[in-house]
């Protein structure tokens, strides 16, 4: 911490969530030919959805910890869909995320779990969602 | 008036004739308890106990998230444990750099322990017990 920053101690409470960075992240990071990352249509494709941040865990709001879901979809097979799970885990964790204002503390896989269903046009869909727990902390500046 | 307890915050104080507070960063939680002892002086004419107020002290306890950063206010905290000495810590709200509501006390660090659980942020306890008078803010006449 700069001299100034110690003189002018009160650094800014983050009220801004990681919500937006860690999603344009990880959208971003599992991106690669084959496969419709972001999107909600096509196979096969990779979501990320059911973003939750929980409560500010200190005093400045400057660690967060927001659990997430990937999902990988395909219309071929559940082995298609595991072999995405596991590159997206390969992506995620062999580089260190680029967030805007924001540095990952580590990215951890919880749950997984498959669901084999029936699209609207009688054809079986392969999902894998595997839960995501990342632990942002505020990028610090010198004030 | 109440207020929340994200704004009650443990600083620790550097210099002397200019004081500097520093947030210990990474602050998740603190308690600050003030105790007086209880002297009894009884004597035969009532079947009721009678005290005075003796001795008074104070001891703190505030869980961070770990920052071994050196220079940081947690590094100095481990550093004063470990050479034996004390430490200013100011607990309360600041305005324009200076005490509004709080105490203000020299301490003893007592314990520093560490929590590296799997899967969460590693965070840090520290206790402190206050050597001397501890002074609140505003001020008590």
């Amino acid at each position: 911490m700069s001299i100034l920053s110690r003189i002018f101690h009160r650094t800014p409470a983050y009220e801004v969530s990681g919500y937006r960075t860690i999603y344009t992240a990880l959208v971003e990071r599992l991106t690669r030919d084959g496969v419709n990352v972001g999107g909600t249509a096509g196979y096969p494709r990779v979501e990320v959805h059911s973003i939750r941040e929980q409560a500010r865990l200190d005093k400045e709001g400057a660690i967060r910890q927001i659990n997430l879901t990937v999902e990988s979809i395909s219309n071929k097979s559940l082995d298609e869909a595991v072999t995405m799970n596991e590159t997206n885990l390969q992506l995620l964790t062999e580089y260190e995320l680029e967030l805007d204002d924001w540095t990952s503390l580590g990215i951890l896989a919880d749950q997984l779990q498959d669901m084999t269903e029936t699209s609207d046009t009688n054809k079986i869909i392969y999902r894998i969602l595997q839960q995501i727990t990342v632990v942002l902390e505020r990028t610090k500046t010198d004030e | 008036m109440a207020v929340l307890g994200n704004t009650r915050r443990v600083y620790i104080v550097t210099g002397s004739s200019s004081l500097t507070y520093t947030w210990l960063s990474g602050e998740q939680t603190n308690s600050f308890n003030r105790t007086a002892e209880a002297l009894e002086i009884s004597d035969k004419s009532t079947d009721w106990a009678q005290f005075i107020s003796g001795k008074k002290g104070a001891t703190a306890e505030v869980t961070v998230y770990t920052d071994d950063t050196s220079g940081e206010p947690q590094y100095d905290a481990i550093s004063a444990l470990h050479n034996g000495e004390t430490v200013k810590v100011f607990i309360g709200t600041l305005s324009s750099d200076e005490p509004s509501e709080g105490d203000f006390f020299e301490a003893v660090i007592t314990a520093i322990s560490d929590t590296n659980d799997n899967g969460a942020v590693a965070s840090r306890s520290l206790s402190l017990t206050a050597t001397g008078e501890v002074t609140h803010y505003p001020t008590i006449s």
